[in-house]
């Protein structure tokens, strides 16, 4: 099994306001592949920007990362210094934001802000007089490449001068510019029309297989990742709640939220079927209980569900914060799919994952049965 | 790295649990504005001298207009040759200069309130009328406005006392004339952002009429921007007339005002400090009180502005 | 439909519709071209809306969809062109009949947060309507606002809340009662669920259907979401550039699309019930109102454009009964 490019572990994000303590991210799982497209998907409040920025140290007070680990490339980011993590942003991992108009710099030509991130970041820049011609020839080949037509002229307009997918095109050049190993995009079509955020979207798809690099797209609309990433993460209330590869969960999701939202949406294919809404809002951020967020809108809510609530492997790579026992044909097919849970690491663990999960097979592949009992016993960490 | 603007998490998700009971937004800003202890305080001291310019006449240890010359530039009761009865000493012709003081708070408050309620209301008219209307209103307001703010306040406030001649009434109009331009360029501000919202909209959909959106829709959004610029500007109406007094052109002697007070104690200065200094430290607590207690209110009631 | 009225004829009929802005400001009247600072918003829209029916716009940012819907309703003159409510031209009504039509059109708005006065109640909010036409007494109002507040899924002790203490889809729920509270026949929704979640657009669009079958209303629902119109509309009408380039029933439209837009933007959307199409995104921007382009105004992204495209606007031609096209390519009968 190859590593993970990046690995989120249990990760907690606070806001200290004066009402309380949101939870805006509350132990967050998640692994981004190298070379894969996650999509990250979830209804404003449910933590999937606040998750990024927290890996890229970007929270802003009142926010605070209070626990979890940020593994990128196989180190620690929480242990290295501040430069080094500045250099590592916009170098190795790149972000672009919702709205281009207010990230670029409204007073600085296109093509200055571009060759300033390359000056910054760009490691294979010639030394001395040439950097800066460099630096711009490198700057004009990255506007050619995202497809901003008269490139040469136009790098020298200012932000204000584009029209709004050609912003977005401007700041993924910035983003790119240095040929990260991931790119965080942030609702990068969520202004735009249908039309352009077509554009956009094909862009980054296309800039991702030339440059290789892997693609974490956040998203409120479940089918701009539908068709555009290879896995998909469903977010609510601070919680992953499934995960897992794009056309499986679309086609049967496991998660009540996630069945919810895909009953509740409208489909061109068929549009007179009948949409079935998720009642209730999105739970207050402050003084939540330990248990499941879902909860008051869940149309399958048990007395189980009162119980905090971990992330379940369900086979093929998926993981859904479901409860097993609310259908019984589910938990069986998970404890089919569950080898050898490892009762030994903590007593009341095991006792606990053991209570859950009724029959555990055996028989199945011990070294799944290693990686699951390992991941199960974090999350059940997590929960508790 | 283009990475700046973090979101923080409304936490307003579900309002049901948190905050049961209806509360209006002044309601809210008005919580804010008493959490607020440095802005209270400067609020009370405020009160204070509104007090003291309506009860002058029970707090005053003194007739103000009395004179004894042998009292001529008596210094402070805690100096030598002072003696307690007058705390403040005396000034030029030897009359208390703690009474006037308090007197002087009656010039300073009377004005600086007036000039404030006029120049408010005619402001809100001008600039509800200039924003709600547009068109050529808007024009001529709008190059009405212009016009003012070219003058130096100063030099025009001279100017109009000159002509009009002293009087309290004249120092209110003086001042008015050029003081209701920032508050209606405030309001119009505000009722052009109202008047565009979607709720004006609606109410036209329903067939409202034109005074009940003006009155009932968009006034009510413009008040507090309008009483936070007020009450901030009543401060330097406050030096204005000090500074008309200063100079002469003010409210006329013997009537007490810190402005004469202050340029009656200019040529004993190094002498006698005293009957200067006073005057000029009630104009300083007052006017930084009253910038303190407005901040205050800026904050709570228009946290756009904030920092 | 009020009982014992004509029931014959369109609700809405729009007839050549345009609405132009004059971008100059004051005295710049006088010395700029009027030409260079004109926005067609609105160039040419005509259409009818039966009774009982939902007609859906959709179309992108600058399309004029919004403005159709406020001239619609006279919230905005038009520059040319007819609307008739119930076969009364609205351009030759006075102030009062106006007034007292208003009662019989409404309208929902996109923005949860500046559709309501932050500085009133939910009460007074929802009984505006109520206090301007009917005038029942306060107590005869709470009742009526209590009772509109439970058709829309809000609890009566709300009343004497500010929008302030609602969420979004709560907010929207008082946008809604606001305007049904004065039964009119005919709503129109300004992309009602735009700026919503997914899940609370459902309840929404939810409600909306409800409430039609509830109160026997007529809509014009507008958005840029190709899948919710789709889903709420009997027919659909695609606006490009201030016209209308594409009209017919939703189904067959959604199937069928017959405009190379309408194609473009089907193909554009991205879908979860839908393997992902190899597709080619249509290139280039919406051009800029303020100068059309001459002759078709899609040609300058259009991937079958012609000379003729480029130099000539192209007529609505029928190429289903009730599915119209405004496109070259349908010369001489259906392609």
């Amino acid at each position: 099994m190859t590593a993970p490019l990046l690995a989120i572990r249990d990760l907690r994000t606070w806001f200290h306001t004066r009402q309380g303590v949101v939870k805006a991210v509350d132990g967050v799982d998640l692994d981004v592949m190298p070379g894969e497209c996650l999509g990250v998907v979830g209804e404003s409040g449910s933590g999937k920007s606040v998750t990024f920025l927290s890996v890229l140290g970007l929270v802003k007070p009142p926010g605070r990362v209070e626990a979890g680990r940020v593994i990128f490339g196989g180190r620690d980011l929480a242990k290295l210094p501040p430069d080094e993590l500045r250099a590592l942003r916009g170098r190795d991992i790149a972000i672009t934001l919702q709205d281009a108009l207010t990230a670029l710099n409204p007073a600085l030509r296109v093509e200055e802000q571009i060759v300033e991130t390359i000056l910054a970041h760009d490691r294979d820049l010639p030394p001395g007089r040439g950097r800066s011609a460099a630096a711009r020839a490198k700057a004009l080949e990255m506007l050619r490449l995202v497809g901003i037509p008269d490139a040469e002229r136009r790098m020298h307009d200012y932000p204000h001068q584009f029209s709004g997918g050609m912003r977005q095109r401007v700041m993924i050049t910035i983003a790119l510019a240095c040929r990260p190993k991931l790119l965080i995009a942030d609702e990068p079509t969520t202004a735009l029309d249908v039309t352009v955020q077509a554009q956009v979207l094909a862009l980054i798809a296309r800039m991702r297989r030339a440059l290789g690099m892997s693609v974490v797209l956040i998203s409120h609309n479940l089918g701009v990742v539908a068709r555009y990433c290879d896995r998909i993460a469903l977010m609510y209330a601070g919680q992953v709640v499934e995960t897992g590869p794009t056309r499986a969960v679309i086609a049967a999701p496991y998660h009540p939220y996630t069945q919810g939202l895909l009953r509740s949406m409208p489909l061109l294919s068929d549009p007179d079927r009948p949409i079935q809404p998720i009642d209730g809002q999105v739970p207050d951020l402050i003084d939540l209980e330990p248990e499941c967020r879902f909860l008051p809108r869940c149309p399958r809510a048990a007395e189980i569900c009162r119980q905090p609530v971990p992330l379940l492997p369900m086979g093929d790579a998926r993981l859904a914060a479901v409860d097993p026992a609310a259908d019984s044909n589910e938990g069986a097919r998970i404890s089919a799919r569950l080898a050898a849970v490892d009762p030994a690491a903590d007593p009341n663990e095991g006792a606990r994952i053991s209570a859950r999960l009724a029959a555990v097979d055996p028989a199945a592949d011990p070294n799944e049965g290693a990686r699951i009992s390992a991941r199960l016993a974090r999350c059940v960490r997590a929960a508790a | 790295m283009t990475a700046g603007a973090v979101e923080t998490p409304r936490p307003d998700a579900a309002p049901e649990a948190a905050r049961a009971r209806a509360q209006s937004i002044l309601a809210a800003n008005l919580r804010d504005f008493l959490a607020n202890r440095l802005a209270v305080g400067s609020a009370a001291v405020v009160l204070l001298f509104a007090a003291m310019a309506v009860f002058a006449p029970l707090i005053a240890p003194h007739d103000p207009y009395a004179s004894d010359l042998f009292r001529r530039l008596q210094p402070p009761g805690w100096m030598e040759g002072g003696e307690w009865a007058y705390p403040l000493g005396c000034d030029a012709l030897g009359r208390d200069i703690l009474s006037r003081a308090i007197y002087g708070a009656r010039v300073s408050m009377t004005i600086g309130v007036a000039v404030m309620l006029v120049a408010a209301v005619v402001g809100m008219l001008a600039g509800l009328a200039a924003g709600y209307r547009r068109g050529m209103t808007d024009v001529v307001i709008a190059r009405v406005v212009d016009v003012l703010l070219g003058f130096p306040y100063l030099i025009l406030a001279i100017g109009l006392m000159a002509v009009m001649g002293p009087g309290l009434g004249n120092i209110v109009l003086a001042l008015a004339i050029k003081e209701w331009v920032l508050p209606c360029r405030v309001v119009r501000a505000e009722t052009l952002a109202a008047r565009e919202m979607d709720y004006v909209e609606a109410a036209r959909a329903l067939g409202a009429s034109q005074r009940h959106i003006m009155l009932r829709e968009i006034l009510p959004n413009v008040l507090s921007p309008l009483v936070v610029v007020s009450t901030f500007r009543m401060a330097t109406i406050i030096i204005m007339e000090a500074s008309l007094s200063f100079l002469g052109l003010g409210v006329q002697p013997p009537v007490p005002s810190w402005g004469s007070m202050v340029a009656d104690g200019r040529q004993f200065l190094i002498g006698a400090w005293w009957v200067s200094t006073f005057p000029g430290v009630m104009i300083l607590l007052l006017v930084l009180a009253i910038n303190l207690a407005s901040q205050g209110l800026r904050d709570a009631f228009d946290p756009r502005l904030r920092r | 439909m009020t009982a014992g009225m004509a029931q014959t004829g369109p609700l809405v009929a729009v007839r050549g519709l345009r609405k132009h802005y004059d971008l100059r400001r004051g005295l710049r009247r006088f010395t700029e071209d009027a030409r260079a600072h004109t926005v067609h918003a609105l160039d040419g829209v005509s259409f009818d809306i039966a009774r009982g029916e939902t007609l859906g716009v959709i179309g992108e940012s600058g399309c004029g969809k919004s403005t159709l819907g406020r001239t619609v309703l006279r919230l905005l003159e038009p520059t040319a062109g007819t609307v008739s409510f119930d076969g009364a031209d609205l351009a030759g009504l006075d102030a009062a009949a106006m007034k007292a039509l208003r009662r019989r059109m409404q309208i929902v708005f996109q923005d949860p947060y500046a559709s309501l006065n932050p500085r009133r109640t939910v009460e007074q909010i929802v009984g505006l309507g109520l206090a301007i036409h009917a005038r029942p007494s306060p107590t005869r109002l709470r009742e009526l606002v209590a009772e509109m507040l439970g058709r829309v899924g809000l609890s009566p002790a709300h009343m004497q809340r500010y929008p302030h203490q609602f969420s979004g889809g709560q907010r929207q729920r008082i946008g809604i009662a606001r305007a049904l509270i004065v039964e009119p026949d005919f709503v129109v929704c300004d992309e009602p669920v735009s700026a919503l979640d997914v899940s609370i657009q459902a309840q929404i669009l939810a409600l909306l259907e409800e409430l039609k079958r509830a109160f026997d209303l007529t809509y014009l629902f507008i958005s840029h979401d190709l899948a919710v119109v789709g889903h709420i509309s009997d027919r659909i009408a695609v606006m490009y550039l201030g016209q209308i380039v594409e009209l017919g029933p939703a189904r067959r439209l959604l199937q069928t699309p017959a405009h190379p837009y309408t194609q473009a933007l089907l193909e554009a959307v991205p879908r979860v019930d839908a393997e992902a199409q190899d597709h080619r995104p249509l290139g280039g921007d919406v051009p800029s109102p303020l100068k059309p382009p001459p002759g078709c105004r899609f040609h300058t992204r259009c991937p079958h454009a012609t000379a003729q495209c480029r130099s000539i606007a192209p007529e609505h031609r029928t190429v289903a009964p009730g599915h119209h096209v405004a496109c070259h390519l349908y010369e001489g009968g259906p392609a």
